[in-house]
């Protein structure tokens, strides 16, 4: 297809787009009024039933548990499937990135860079501590802190070197606990099957309102999607680091 | 339909648009890849705006009296699922280009016409 044939392809669709969603934004706008019934029964049940203030957290590890099951195994699918296209291929070889050779000398990092990237470092393992152990009370939760702390990582390779990045991360083990937290939502599922009758169902004890261990199974799914996040993270970023700075293509015979 | 409500979907409608505008036009996969996370960036100002109510506040309560109106939170916790699931699935198609430049040594979605096994 040239480049005029496609522009005009995409006008006829743009014009086709636009009038669609002008039609459905219209129609969205006369129908779908705030819902009171739907929007004012989540917080209530929500602080009163499983004991949570965030009602956001609420409702992603209880009221709709079982989407964000699909949505975690989305994401284990995707990271498998980018782990294993980051993977050495037939035709390429493996080698110390640069500066860890011994023949070549390369400036360290500077000093200011080192000091930034630990400090980083440091912040956000805090910060991202204070995001999944107050999922239940505060805004935050497994997937936003799970990133966060996967980023903390990064932070040490910047400060560093790859090899640090490494050292910190063994990349089997990481792969290992991405696939057991996967697999740990889907247990505790299946626990409130067998104990309360319904998939997902919230069996741990709720606790009191505004307390760390509160709010039962979203607490728990909450860290295991943490937990779950934080593997996937580093796996990726772990691959792209691997293929900028180890991967070589393998010369030819 | 109150002022934020029309501009939320105007800004969804655009960036779905741009988004689109920029996949069919596009002569690098890199940058397709970012017009997609672009186009899908709309779907989250969509659920919000459809979520968002006047003159309420946040669905978390800890400095709220209870029973306060909220927005809604359903929307909200789709979004925020969403947010981090399409990060690794742009990871996914950003190592699907990177190999694809490997095997045809070229960017350009144009340049891989033929399947080659």
């Amino acid at each position: 297809m040239t480049p005029v044939t496609r522009g005009r392809v995409f006008v006829v669709g743009a014009l086709a787009f636009g009038a669609l969603f002008s039609w459905g934004i219209v129609e969205l706008a006369a129908t779908v009024q705030f819902n009171e019934l739907v929007g004012s029964y989540y917080p209530r049940v929500s602080i009163e039933e499983v004991k949570s203030f965030n009602v956001v957290s609420a409702v992603v590890f209880d009221y709709r548990g079982a989407d964000t099951m699909i949505e975690q195994l989305i994401l284990f699918a995707a990271v498998v499937g980018a782990d294993l296209l980051l993977r050495k291929q037939r035709s390429e070889r493996e080698e110390l990135p640069r500066r860890s050779l011994p023949e070549r000398e390369v400036p360290r990092t500077s000093a200011a860079l080192q000091l930034a990237g630990v400090v980083l470092a440091g912040l956000s393992i805090f910060v991202a501590m204070y995001v999944i152990l107050h999922a239940q009370f505060t805004p935050g939760g497994g997937f936003q802190s799970g990133v966060l702390l996967a980023g903390a990582l990064l932070a040490a390779y910047i400060a560093d070197e790859y090899r640090t990045f490494t050292r910190l991360t063994s990349k089997p083990a990481i792969e290992r606990v991405e696939a057991v937290a996967a697999g740990a939502y889907l247990v505790v599922g299946a626990i409130g099957l067998a104990v309360g009758g319904f998939f997902l169902d919230n069996f741990l004890p709720v606790g009191e309102l505004g307390t760390l261990l509160s709010s039962g199974t979203i607490y728990l799914l909450n860290l295991i999607v943490g937990v779950e996040v934080t593997a996937g993270f580093l796996l990726i970023i772990d691959g792209f680091l691997e293929q900028t700075l180890a991967i070589r293509e393998r010369a030819m015979p | 339909m109150s002022a934020i409500h029309l501009l939320a979907y105007a800004v969804a409608g655009w960036l779905l648009f741009v988004g689109l505008y920029g996949v069919a036009t596009s002569r690098n996969m890199v940058h397709l890849v970012v017009c997609m996370t672009v186009m899908q960036s709309s779907t989250y100002i969509l659920l919000i705006g459809v979520g968002y109510r006047e003159d309420a506040v946040p669905p978390v309560f800890p400095n709220t009296p209870t029973g306060t109106a909220s927005v809604d939170p359903l929307v909200q916790s789709l979004a925020l699922t969403d947010a981090v699931v399409s990060a690794t699935i742009t990871a996914l198609l950003l190592a699907l280009v990177l190999q694809a430049h490997k095997r045809t040594g070229t960017l350009d979605p144009g340049d891989l016409r033929a399947m080659r096994g």
